[in-house]
């Protein structure tokens, strides 16, 4: 699963938790069970508003049993581990440290390349083509291979058609002929350098050195 | 013009990498601050006051309490935030084109603006325009004495040569010569919109060079 579906996972089973602690304690304070007429079931949790949030009764209820505590702590660790995991995979690199490439003919020879090089390389194959200022490249992990991510600058009244087709032509097919590779796919975002037009929105940020490759 | 039916591409999903590291931290700090206080009282020292005060406000406010029910509607809102940040593809200023072999390119949607404004400062009869820019719009406001019909047809053409997997719309139509009508009101546009400004005496230098 790559990081992506990891996170939207994970922030919309946080999201529902909250939405349905919030619908519940609204539903029972607000009383709309009873302005409704619905009769909800006798195990259903917060029905009055007259009852408080969590009662001391409810709180130690199980307080008295052997198995409880252990599995508050054991819980709790479970949570704290996952989510020191989670929070430190959105601050590490993500993608592979170097591709495998295919070595037909020498079957005992393992070859290997830093993806920082195999990204270099298309990097400088991006930047010389036409209409393009800048370009950066980052390999990332896609669903069975991995995926090139450009993001390039185009000078103004630049064609992106033309700039799609040069790079699909030029640096990824020349990238993939030249390593071997079964299949390098690529994703491609092209911003326009303005002119010198007065601009209002959300376009001054992009300074540095590379557009940001995201 | 020919071929403007929109193409079905995949939609390229935001990775949500802010979001989910904010919650993670979060829960992180909640969840381990649990821990400690449980731990410290499973080894015989006391409870730290905010659990045992937290543990009695649970305990004596009643579902009708103000405090609670504000606590309830955040909550609500918070989580139904979390579900759309969760659901919505977001990368919402990423206008993705047709596909060229295994590269999917997507074009920045103020960049579109930028390549229709640049066009249409060249056009004759154009003195002042104004790009604004949507998922699914393009609105254009001249000033001059140029034809928006033929503005449009023209702008048209550019625009299909950005061949967009989903083409967008394109109004072009004159305003009046108020160019700093409402500064105000594009400051508030946010993410959902992009506009571009272009005078012709900055764009007539430019488009010299492509017209001579």
């Amino acid at each position: 699963m790559s990081r992506g579906t990891v996170n939207r996972l994970l922030l919309g089973v946080v999201g529902a938790v909250l939405l349905a602690a919030g619908v519940l304690v609204l539903a029972g304070g607000l009383d709309l069970y009873g302005r409704l007429g619905v009769d909800p079931p006798s195990w259903w949790p917060l029905t009055s508003p007259d009852q408080p949030v969590v009662s001391a009764d409810s709180r130690t209820r199980w307080t008295g049993e052997a198995w409880w505590w252990p599995v508050v702590i054991g819980g709790l660790t479970v949570v704290v581990a996952g989510t020191a995991w989670w929070l430190v995979a959105q601050l590490r690199r993500s993608g592979p440290t170097s591709v495998v490439l295919p070595t037909p003919g020498a079957p005992g020879l393992r070859l290997r390349l830093r993806t920082r090089a195999l990204e270099e390389a298309v990097e400088s194959g991006a930047v010389v083509l036409p209409e393009v200022e800048r370009a950066g490249v980052r390999l990332v992990r896609g669903p069975r291979h991995p995926r090139l991510r450009a993001a390039v600058r185009m000078t103004p009244g630049g064609d992106p058609a033309a700039l799609a087709e040069h790079f699909e032509a030029g640096p990824r097919t020349g990238v993939l002929t030249s390593l071997g590779l079964p299949e390098l796919p690529a994703d491609l975002r092209i911003r326009v350098v303005a002119a010198q037009p007065e601009v209002t929105g959300r376009r001054h940020r992009h300074r540095g050195k590379r557009p940001r490759v995201v | 013009m020919g071929g403007e039916s929109a193409v079905k591409v995949r939609r390229p999903r935001a990775p949500r990498t802010v979001a989910a590291a904010v919650v993670a931290a979060v829960l992180l700090v909640v969840a381990g601050a649990l821990l400690y206080d449980v731990v410290a009282v499973r080894t015989g020292h006391q409870a730290r006051r905010w659990r045992a005060e937290l543990a009695d406000e649970l305990a004596t406010r009643h579902l009708d309490d103000t405090a609670v029910l504000l606590g309830a509607g955040a909550g609500v809102l918070l989580g139904g935030w979390l579900l759309w940040l969760a659901l919505a593809p977001g990368l919402r200023r990423w206008l993705p084109l047709r596909p060229h072999g295994e590269t999917s390119a997507a074009i920045d949607r103020s960049g579109v603006a930028a390549l229709l404004a640049d066009r249409a400062a060249g056009l004759p009869g154009v003195e002042h325009l104004r790009v604004r820019i949507n998922r699914r719009r393009v609105r254009i406001a001249l000033a001059g004495p140029a034809d928006p019909a033929s503005v449009q047809r023209r702008l048209r053409e550019e625009l299909a040569a950005v061949t967009l997997a989903r083409p967008l719309r394109l109004d072009v139509r004159t305003a009046g010569r108020r160019r700093r009508a409402k500064p105000a009101e594009d400051s508030t546009e946010d993410s959902t919109e992009d506009t571009v400004e272009e005078s012709v005496k900055d764009a007539r230098s430019a488009a010299d060079g492509g017209a001579g």
